[in-house]
């Protein structure tokens, strides 16, 4: 087999580490996916503090921070960013601060829930027709093919004029426009993966079928779904702002970006912050998952290093290294990149395929 | 004279876990129309000898000492540049291990003969085409006009690998190296191709370097063969000299773990152990703790390589003068466990 | 198998999906609230006319010879009947065809060489400055929505600046540079994405060669490595792109409908952004079975052209 000899050598060495640790350690080298996480994790704080707020502290937080988010003042109306409102006001005088922060709730929820009906539909329905094969494999298949021939935003516009105009349909609508995404990734993982040795080896060591499903199969082609599931975080996040901008997702007074770019609209001319901020939030937000997504993709795939490369020349490194008294006290963490090994790998394939935008 | 002679070689990786000194201090010799095969087991450095050879080393890995002696060139001193056009390809070129992906799937066999035949000689189009035919048909592919016009995936195993040999003879290289040509192939096919080595050699009296882990098919090929173990090499010969009259210990393990049609089965015997770390190799000979018989010495400095015969060398201090009247130490049966100490006292396994 | 068997195969495919969509269509109007004929009548229709109606489109029949009858008029290319305007919906999709196909078709024209010498510029430069800035912008363009980046746009070449006319369409047979002047923006805010998306695919596919075994055969025989890259690693990555263009169809198809609502063009998407306003529902399925064709289509062209492309496939 065509290997590299140097990659031969590392394999025997260093002994692998489980999944998910090593994945974890290896996003530690990656700016994109840290970026990403911190984005991500400030979206949480706000969302989390939002909900609190709203629930149990009748806007006390935001009203003492920014001024109330529903808090109309007929004297304010398109006021520009000022000390007071520090993104200006809207149509109806409130603070658009405010607004965009509250409207970290939908944008989360929305990522969160239309992802997680997606996820477990799609996981459930493809794993189960790689899994039968034969004509269930097809009929399966073929329809989830048929959801995903109509484009998306088309086909929710097209469920919410059925369901009506509520989020909660909203979230419904996109989670199932989702699923034939994920459930055609994981179906060519448990395709790919049902050939490994290992599953041979688990069937002649007596394992019923569906504990290898569950317990072989399943797990090991979860990695390509998880990538899958960050990176559309994104287009969900943003599809669902595009039916708002339109005016047919979430109903005001709820303060969703999507919408509150609907109004800004009509009054780009004389208040365009009302138009920059929430849309930038929106760009912001997609852009922390898509980092956070491609981190993770580029942390599990076996073939890339995420280290990068030193800029020092390779007789300093090996000065360096060879001579302990020049050693890099906190453990020589910069590597160089290795380069790929030849060989496929279906996940990387698998990953690829499903992305969208 | 010879026509490729290295002293010294050394290609190191610089890896996450450490330095993988793939090839350490590598000295060998190849003369015009000669052949010489490179055998060990995976992992001993042989791909990276001969790839360090025209500079095709990739980050993370790195030549780090050495001196190529090319037909009179130093390549060690050439730029990438000067051995992309003067002798990749040319001078000296490769045959790769797996017929199945060396080629480019979307070019005919044809255009990717002929590109090499007109990138590196005088050659026009037609001429470099006209060639590339003949060169098909030389290595015995029937139909070589036709068939020039067609795709790698249309081409079987064994013939994509005489594709490549082709490929490798287009140019007139007074070198060839083959890096385990036959590895991917069936057995019936891989006599076939070693045959046609056998061809070339007899024909354009090309040098070859064969690097394999198979003994049976050095037999068939090669005039001398040095062996390697974990980035050095132990023990060089003439081919039947190696066979009847090993004198390397590893070499020896080698043989007796080797099936030949003459042999009884009983007689089989795995080399103990498994090769250790390139990261930290043992220190002193780096055979010693899979060796069934060490001095002291074994551990404190690497033997140097000692005549043994004519054209014949052992690296082994248990053809050194100085130990001839010691009684080495004997490990017998079982692994003999590691100990990578500096101070160089041998395995602490007890029989 | 040979590339007719396999084009058979793909067209073949495609039919049970089509059945699919329409099956999908025939479940949506049924499921839309109210009876169609009333929503169809608008408010306080008279009883005898719905009745009437009601048994002129067979609505009181049994379901599954309503879905028969369904079935039978898509494939004579009826696609429904507009509520607010009483006409065919084929109609009003085919007086919008050219502004939506003039979008789509220019975005694809500046987004394909785009993505394909950026990408390629990434691979080449693999892990170097280049690729980061480029995988940066890259990613940056996916993570644009196209509704705030078409606003932006207007807020600073029509508005700040006055370069460029905030809406509008004109056809390109009236006025040369005035059809160019007013498709500049929507189109720059549709492409966007798009060469994003394939400019990613570009490099990893490119990556991917170059790390391949003929690669190394290349290297070996000592052929430079700009050809090796634009010659031999190119030509491999192209084939799996050929598909995600395809693929990419849908994004822009759905692209249309907020670009044409921004900048106020004429299209496809215009039309049923305004049919889903006016409730019209039998514009908005029409137009869900119009562009799931377009799209089948779209896809099954890119598919015959990989098999024409790729000679593992077409000489076998």
């Amino acid at each position: 087999m065509s290997t590299d000899t140097s990659t031969n050598i590392q394999n025997k060495e260093f002994e692998t580490e489980s999944g998910v640790l090593a994945t974890i350690k290896e996003l530690r080298h990656s700016g994109t996916a840290i970026g990403g996480l911190l984005i991500v994790s400030l979206l949480l704080v706000m969302a989390i503090v939002s909900t609190v707020d709203i629930i149990l502290l009748d806007n006390a937080i935001i009203k003492s921070l920014f001024g109330d988010p529903h808090e109309m003042n007929s004297l304010q109306i398109y006021a520009p960013p000022s000390m007071e409102h520090p993104m200006g006001t809207d149509q109806y005088g409130r603070d658009v601060l405010g607004r965009i922060i509250y409207g970290s709730r939908v944008a989360l929820a929305i990522g969160i829930i239309a992802v997680g009906i997606g996820f477990f539909g799609g996981v459930t329905l493809g794993a189960f027709a790689a899994y039968k094969g034969g004509y269930v494999d097809d009929i399966i298949m073929r329809a989830l093919e048929t959801l995903y021939s109509i484009p998306g935003l088309v086909l929710a516009m097209t469920m919410m004029a059925i369901l009506g105009p509520s989020i909660y349909n909203l979230f419904f609508a996109y989670g199932i426009i989702g699923i034939p995404a994920y459930a055609r990734v994981i179906r060519s993982e448990v395709l790919s993966i049902r050939e490994e040795e290992y599953i041979d080896a688990a069937k002649a060591a007596g394992l019923s079928n569906s504990k290898i499903l569950f317990r072989e199969i399943i797990p090991n082609g979860l990695s390509a779904v998880l990538v899958q599931a960050t990176l559309s975080m994104g287009s969900v996040i943003i599809g669902a702002a595009a039916l708002s901008f339109l005016g047919f997702g979430v109903q005001p007074p709820t303060a969703s970006w999507g919408r509150m770019l609907n109004t800004a609209q009509s009054a780009l001319l004389i208040a365009p912050w009302v138009a920059i901020f929430p849309g930038l939030m929106i760009f912001i937000t997609v852009m922390g998952f898509n980092m956070l997504g491609d981190g993770l993709r580029d942390a599990m795939d076996p073939r890339t290093s995420l280290r990068s490369p030193k800029m020092e020349s390779l007789e300093e490194y090996a000065d360096r290294v060879d001579d302990p008294t020049k050693a890099d006290p906190a453990g020589s963490d910069e590597w160089l990149a290795g380069t790929a090994v030849s060989g496929k790998d279906a996940r990387k394939d698998a990953t690829d395929g499903g992305e969208r935008r | 004279m010879s026509l490729l002679e290295v002293s010294d070689l050394r290609t190191y990786f610089y890896t996450d876990g450490g330095i993988v000194r793939a090839v350490d201090g590598v000295d060998f010799e190849v003369k015009a129309g000669e052949s010489l095969g490179l055998v060990g087991e995976s992992g001993a450095g042989k791909s990276v000898t001969v790839k360090s050879l025209l500079g095709l080393i990739d980050v993370p890995g790195k030549v780090v000492d050495g001196e190529i002696y090319f037909d009179g060139q130093a390549l060690h001193e050439m730029s990438d540049q000067e051995l992309r056009q003067n002798v990749r390809g040319s001078d000296i070129s490769f045959v790769f291990q797996d017929p199945m992906s060396a080629l480019n799937p979307v070019y005919t066999v044809g255009s990717q003969i002929a590109e090499i035949v007109e990138y590196h000689t005088d050659r026009t189009e037609t001429e470099a085409w006209d060639r590339a035919v003949t060169l098909l048909d030389d290595v015995g592919i029937p139909d070589a006009e036709q068939r020039a016009d067609q795709y790698p995936h249309e081409f079987s195993g064994g013939m994509r690998q005489r594709v490549l040999i082709a490929m490798a003879l287009s140019c007139d290289p007074k070198l060839i190296i083959a890096d385990e040509p036959t590895t991917a192939l069936d057995v019936t096919i891989q006599a076939q191709i070693i045959e046609l080595f056998e061809e070339i050699q007899e024909k354009y009296g090309t040098a070859i370097v064969y690097v394999t882990h198979d003994l049976g098919v050095v037999r068939e090929v090669c005039d001398r063969v040095a062996v390697m173990y974990l980035g050095k090499i132990v023990e060089s010969a003439p081919y039947d000299e190696l066979y009847q009259d090993p004198h390397h210990p590893y070499t020896q393990m080698l043989m007796r773990s080797v099936v030949t049609p003459d042999q009884d089965v009983s007689e089989l015997e795995p080399i103990q152990g498994t090769m250790p770390s390139a990261v930290d190799p043992p220190s002193g000979c780096r055979f010693r703790t899979r060796c069934p018989r060490t001095f002291d010495e074994c551990g404190r400095y690497e033997p140097p390589r000692i005549q043994v015969g004519e054209n014949h060398d052992s690296a082994c201090l248990l053809h050194d003068d100085q130990f001839e009247k010691e009684e080495p130490t004997l490990h017998l049966g079982s692994e003999v466990a590691e100990t990578n100490s500096t101070s160089g006292t041998r395995g602490a396994h007890d029989e | 198998m040979s590339i007719y068997r396999y084009s058979a195969r793909r067209i073949l495919q495609i039919i049970p999906v089509l059945l699919g969509v329409f099956s999908l269509t025939f479940v949506m109007v049924h499921a839309l609230p109210g009876n169609p004929v009333r929503i169809y009548l608008g408010l306080n229709p008279s009883q005898s006319l719905e009745q009437e109606l009601l048994a002129e489109y067979g609505f009181n029949q049994p379901l599954w010879k309503q879905y028969l009858d369904y079935l039978w008029r898509l494939l004579h290319g009826n696609i429904g009947e507009s509520f607010v305007r009483k006409e065919p919906v084929s109609d009003l999709l085919m007086s919008r065809l050219g502004p939506t196909v003039t979008l789509m078709g220019l975005s694809y024209a500046i987004a394909l060489p785009s993505a394909l010498l950026l990408g390629v510029y990434a691979a080449a430069t693999h892990n170097e400055l280049g690729d980061h800035v480029s995988r940066f912008f890259g990613l940056a363009g996916l993570s644009t929505p196209n509704f705030w980046l078409g606003l932006m746009l207007i807020f600073i070449m029509a508005y700040l600046f006055d370069v460029l006319p905030a809406s509008g369409y004109v056809p390109f047979t009236e006025d040369p540079v005035a059809s160019i002047k007013h498709l500049i923006l929507p189109v720059i805010t549709l492409a966007t994405a798009q060469t994003a998306t394939l400019m990613r695919m570009t490099r990893s596919s490119m990556v991917e060669e170059l790390s391949k075994d003929y690669v190394q055969t290349a290297r070996a025989y000592g052929l430079p490595e700009r050809r090796i890259l634009l010659k031999h690693a190119f030509r491999n990555a192209l084939l799996p792109l050929v598909t995600i263009i395809g693929l990419q169809l849908s994004f822009l198809l759905d692209g249309s409908v907020v670009i044409e609502q921004i900048f106020a063009i004429p299209g496809m998407g215009r039309l049923g952004y305004n049919g889903l306003l006016q409730q019209d529902y039998g514009v908005i399925i029409g137009l869900n079975i119009f562009f799931a064709i377009l799209f089948l289509v779209g896809v099954l062209i890119t598919d015959l052209a990989y098999a024409y492309i790729d000679p593992r496939i077409r000489y076998n």
